[in-house]
Formats: C-alpha cells, sequence, structure tokens
C-alpha cells in the first residue's frame, strides 16, 4: 500500500512537471494570428514544445513548425516563406537577417566503449582529426588504430567543430562520414576505437563520453562557462519581427522556457557564459576566412571559373 | 405493336447516347492520365537539369568532371571521387550478382525440379520486397564488422561491403528476367542439339544461353541500373568519404550517397546545391542512355 501511495505519488509529481511547466502567463494582452517557422532539425523539438505552450496561452494563435535543416530554414525566411529561420549555423555575412540567438546546444566527442582514454584535450583531437594520430596508443590508450567518424560538410555541428577546435587545420579524408547525430552516435557503438562527435542530447550508454581538456560535458559546466563546445540556436526573422513573431521569440527568451524547458532537451540557455567566446570566435574566423582555412591540397585541380 | 417497336428503338438512341458519352470522357480520361506521365517524366528532368546547369556558372566544366578537389567550403566542386566511386561499385556488383544470378537462372529453368524452381520463385520474390534499408542494416551490422575482422587493419567501409550488398540486392532482378527469356527459348533449338549428340551441358552453354543472349544483357543493365540508383544501403556501408581510392576498403563516395548527404541540409540555389543538382542529372542521363541501349537490343530482337 505504501508502495502503492509512492507510485501514484511519483506519477503525478511527473505529470506536473511535464504538463505546467512551460506554461505562458495569460497577460493582458492576447495575440491572435499564425506564425510560421522551418529550419533546424537539432533545434525542433523545443520550437514544438515553445509553439505548444504559447499556443496553449494564446488560443487565436497558430504556429507551423517544420524541420528541413538550417540551410533551408535560412532560405525560407530570406524568401519571406517563413517568419522565423531557425538554425544552428550562423546565417551568411550579408544576409541581412536579424539573429536571436535562443539555446546554446552542447556538443562532444565520443568513443567506443572499448577505448581506454577518457579525456583529450584540443591539441590531441585536432591531431586526431586531421589524420597525424591514427593510433589510441599515441594518446594514453591502448594499441588500437583510430576511426574517426564525421558529420558530411553541410553540417553545422561539423562546422562549429571546424572553428572552435580544428582552426586553420583541415580534416583528415580518410574519415567515415555520417549524415546525423543518430547514425554517427550509432557507428561510433559498432566500431571498435572509433571516435566521433555529437550532440549532447544523443549521448548514451552504448557510446563513452569524453572530457574535452578535463572538463565533462554538462549543462552546468556549459552555463558557468567551464566547458567550451557548443554551438548556437537562433531564431532568424527578416528585418525586425513584428508583434506576434516577437511575443513569441520573447517566450522563448524568457526565463521561464530558458530555465526550465531547455535543459529538459539536453540544451543550455541562451545566457551561458559559453556562448561569448562562440559568438567571439565566430566573429573573428568570419573576419579572416580567406586566410584561415588553408587550401586541402596544392595537388588538387581548382574547379573555379576564372 | 408499332408503339413497342417505337420505344425500343428510342431506348436503343438513349443507351447508345449514354455509351457514347461514357466512352468518350473514359477515353480522354486515360489520354490525360497518359499525358500525365509524361509531363511529369519530362518535368522532373527539365527541372533537375535546369538547375544543375547553374553550377557551370561558378565551376568549369572540364573542372567539375575531371578534379577530386571537393571542398565546399573553399567553393571546389569536382566530382571525380563521386562519379568514378558509382561506376566502380555498379561493375563490382554487376560482376558477382550478375555472373551469380544468371548462372542461378540457368539452374531455375533447365535443371531444377518443378518444386525447387516453385520454391526458388517463392523465395526471389520475397527478395524484391526487401526495403534497401534492411540491406543497409545488414551490410552494417553484419558485413562490415566481418571485413574489419578478416582484415583487421581497415575500418570495414568501403567499397566491398558495399558491393556485396548490391550484388544480392540485384540477383532478383538478374534471376527473373534472365530465367524468363531462357525459358522462353524455343523447344526446338534443344531438341535439335540433343539430336546432334550434345550433352545437357553443352546445349545449355553453347545452344540456350547464347539464345536467349538479348534477355540476360536486358537483365543485366536493368540491374545495372538498379545498381546506380541504389542510396540508401550503399550509404550504410561505404563510408561516404569524398575521396579517390585505389582500394575496396577505405571509405569513398558515390554519386547517389553524395546527394543525399548534404541535399537537405545545404542551402537551396546555392554553387553547392546546383552542383548535387547536375550530380542527379549525370545520374539521370545514364539511366537514359541505358533504357535507350535496352531498347535498341530489343528492337533488333523483333526484326
Amino acid at each position: 500500500m505504501k508502495k502503492m501511495k509512492r507510485f501514484v505519488a511519483a506519477v503525478l509529481a511527473a505529470m506536473t512537471l511535464t504538463v505546467s511547466v512551460p506554461y505562458v502567463k495569460a497577460d493582458a494582452k492576447s495575440y491572435s494570428g499564425n506564425i510560421k517557422c522551418s529550419g533546424s532539425t537539432a533545434l525542433l523539438p523545443i520550437i514544438k514544445q515553445a509553439a505548444d505552450d504559447f499556443m496553449k496561452a494564446n488560443p487565436k494563435v497558430t504556429i507551423e513548425v517544420t524541420g528541413g535543416g538550417s540551410g533551408t530554414g535560412i532560405k525560407n525566411v530570406q524568401d519571406g516563406v517563413v517568419d522565423i529561420g531557425n538554425s544552428d549555423v550562423f546565417a551568411p555575412e550579408g544576409s541581412g537577417l536579424v539573429d536571436h540567438q535562443i539555446a546554446v546546444i552542447p556538443f562532444l566527442f565520443i568513443v567506443n566503449p572499448s577505448v581506454q582514454v577518457s579525456n583529450l584535450t584540443k591539441q590531441q583531437l585536432v591531431d586526431i582529426f586531421s589524420g597525424k594520430i591514427t593510433n589510441w596508443k599515441e594518446v594514453g590508450g591502448n594499441d588500437q588504430k583510430i576511426t574517426v567518424i564525421m558529420r558530411q560538410a553541410s553540417s553545422g555541428t561539423r562546422m562549429t567543430v571546424q572553428q572552435l577546435v580544428m582552426g586553420s587545420e583541415q580534416f583528415t579524408t580518410n574519415a567515415i562520414v555520417q549524415d546525423s547525430n543518430g547514425s554517427v552516435k550509432a557507428t561510433v557503438a559498432k566500431t571498435p576505437g572509433a571516435i566521433g562527435y555529437v550532440d549532447l542530447a544523443y549521448v548514451d550508454k552504448t557510446v563513452k563520453a569524453l572530457k574535452y581538456e578535463g572538463v565533462e560535458c554538462t549543462i552546468d559546466n556549459v552555463k558557468n562557462g567551464k566547458y567550451k563546445l557548443a554551438s548556437i540556436g537562433h531564431m532568424y526573422t527578416k528585418g525586425q519581427p513584428s508583434e506576434l513573431v516577437k511575443a513569441f521569440i520573447d517566450y522563448v527568451q524568457s526565463s521561464t522556457f530558458q530555465n526550465r524547458v531547455l535543459p529538459f532537451y539536453k540544451f543550455a540557455p541562451a545566457n551561458s557564459s559559453a556562448i561569448n567566446q562562440i559568438n567571439k570566435i565566430k566573429l573573428t574566423t568570419s573576419n579572416s576566412k580567406s586566410t584561415n582555412v588553408k587550401p586541402s591540397s596544392a595537388l588538387k585541380k581548382s574547379t573555379k571559373r576564372k | 405493336m408499332e408503339q413497342s417497336v417505337g420505344y425500343v428503338v428510342k431506348r436503343n438512341e438513349k443507351t447508345r447516347l449514354v455509351n457514347s458519352i461514357v466512352d468518350n470522357s473514359m477515353r480522354y480520361l486515360l489520354l490525360l492520365c497518359a499525358l500525365l506521365t509524361v509531363v511529369i517524366v519530362v518535368s522532373i528532368i527539365v527541372y533537375v537539369s535546369k538547375n544543375g546547369i547553374n553550377v557551370f556558372k561558378e565551376i568549369t566544366v572540364d573542372g567539375f568532371f575531371t578534379s577530386d578537389y571537393w571542398s565546399p567550403d573553399e567553393g571546389e566542386f569536382g566530382i571525380l571521387a563521386f562519379w568514378r566511386g558509382t561506376v566502380i561499385l555498379t561493375l563490382l556488383s554487376i560482376s558477382i550478382g550478375g555472373v551469380l544470378g544468371v548462372l542461378c537462372a540457368v539452374y531455375m529453368s533447365k535443371f531444377a525440379p518443378r518444386k525447387i524452381r516453385e520454391i526458388m520463385k517463392f523465395a526471389i520474390d520475397i527478395f524484391v520486397g526487401i526495403p534497401s534499408v534492411v540491406y543497409g542494416f545488414i551490410g552494417l551490422t553484419v558485413f562490415v564488422p566481418l571485413i574489419r575482422k578478416v582484415f583487421p587493419d581497415s575500418t570495414g567501409f568501403g567499397f566491398l561491403p558495399a558491393a556485396l550488398i548490391l550484388s544480392i540486392m540485384i540477383l532478383p532482378t538478374v534471376i527473373s528476367i534472365s530465367e524468363a527469356s531462357i525459358s522462353s527459348v524455343d523447344k526446338s533449338y534443344e531438341e535439335a542439339s540433343y539430336a546432334l549428340g550434345a550433352t545437357k551441358v553443352q546445349t545449355v552453354f553453347s545452344v540456350i544461353v547464347p539464345s536467349a543472349l538479348p534477355g540476360i544483357i536486358t537483365a543485366i543493365i536493368l540491374a545495372m541500373a538498379r545498381a546506380l540508383g541504389e542510396t540508401m544501403a550503399v550509404q550504410m556501408v561505404i563510408g561516404n568519404t569524398p575521396q579517390v581510392v585505389n582500394s575496396l576498403l577505405e571509405p569513398t563516395i558515390t554519386l547517389t550517397t553524395g546527394i543525399v548527404m548534404d541535399m537537405g541540409s545545404c542551402e537551396f540555389g546555392s554553387t553547392w546545391s546546383n552542383a548535387l543538382f547536375m550530380m542527379a542529372t549525370v545520374l539521370l542521363m545514364v539511366s537514359i542512355i541505358l533504357i535507350l541501349i535496352i531498347r535498341l537490343i530489343q528492337r533488333r530482337q523483333v526484326s
């Protein structure tokens, strides 16, 4: 009986947690209208959650949320097809879009459980991902070949890894490429000696999470700036948003949503200390883009029209 | 009496009118369906190639096809590694699956007892229904680890697992079409061969198979088209790395997997996206050529 009571209490607690957490206060002003957004699939769960909450509080508002990828989101909002383009990468320079940063998406390096190493420094990662180090014994592990698992070139996470970790070094070409967080995780889990990177939300027991520069990837460590690997979730609008769209973005940026809903989806709030660093790196790399990336090979024949 | 005759005539006229309306509208409906199919095919070709052509505003034709410098970040789009991957993979899987399939078809139509033939036909029907993602999954969980075990220095990804999976996938196409073609060779050829004192094996390989050759070639070409266009299963085991390799055990890429990796997330209308469209155009053209070859073979067979 006591067990039963405890069970019921637990269920009730769970229910109140999921139902009541994200609730927008019905303020004096009630909105009506239609908002369309599309873009990043990584951000999709939180945008959907935000849309549901906002529609609950404002029954006359409908919000359509679709995925399609960050590139699609940016393109759609530029074309005026949607009101908000969600993206986990920065919009291209000179796109004229207004950036609303809504979340920090931590990512981390994962390895196959057979790998003995549990921490890697930035330099070690650069050496591994550029192909200079090919055996785990060179970074303190056992004698085992390293298999690098990458994301495809258009992946936002890959671009962020290039900026935050690789800097001017090129990724090795001798790597397995997978086109989603889920398949990177699955491949790392199945391939002995494999290393890859995924968003925090995708990590489970089938893979081993690595510390970066001795710091574990947790929401708290991202908040306080100790953990430095993350991408930024953006909502882009074409020019300043309309009143309704602004109200929705304000809700996503509100402290209720940021501090109570985001961690549930393994995202860190947009005011995390890590965000400034990422923004700063983005700024410096975009200013010196032409000199920053070394050409992959002088031997290869250029395809550009002169 | 007269009245009733008039009534019958009238009724006949009425039914005739209704019939002709139904007839005509049905004819137009069918015509519309047929036209729609043609319109769809033509508009797909136009749409894909129109977007694809745009890539040559930024990229040279020569560079696009003959360079292996694929680095979208730097604005370099050379697809050598991609089309080379498609060609090698298709040839590999045809040489494994094609040979296996034709021999299997010979056995089925000329050697197998009726019962075994029925069972095999049933098995092949099941084969056709297996979705490609299932093949890919088997490749990823069975072939890749197996190859890694046999060749411990490799990652297990590359041409080899992809070719093995594809050879299995094209088997039903090869078997069913070549079996039909071998079975339809006129009985008199076979009897004439026996009458000349040929053994069964001699008859099959020097009389029946050559006579069925047009059908067998059609089967092989259709299987090539299938191998060429396969995406999902290949993507799961080939490694998807845009590099030119000279080994069966290094990760590489094909046209289809290259398209599917980046299509979703690169910006529509960019050079990158246009390059992917051009790759799709190349695939489209190659399969059109393959279909034309089949047409040619069939026409020669008739005449």
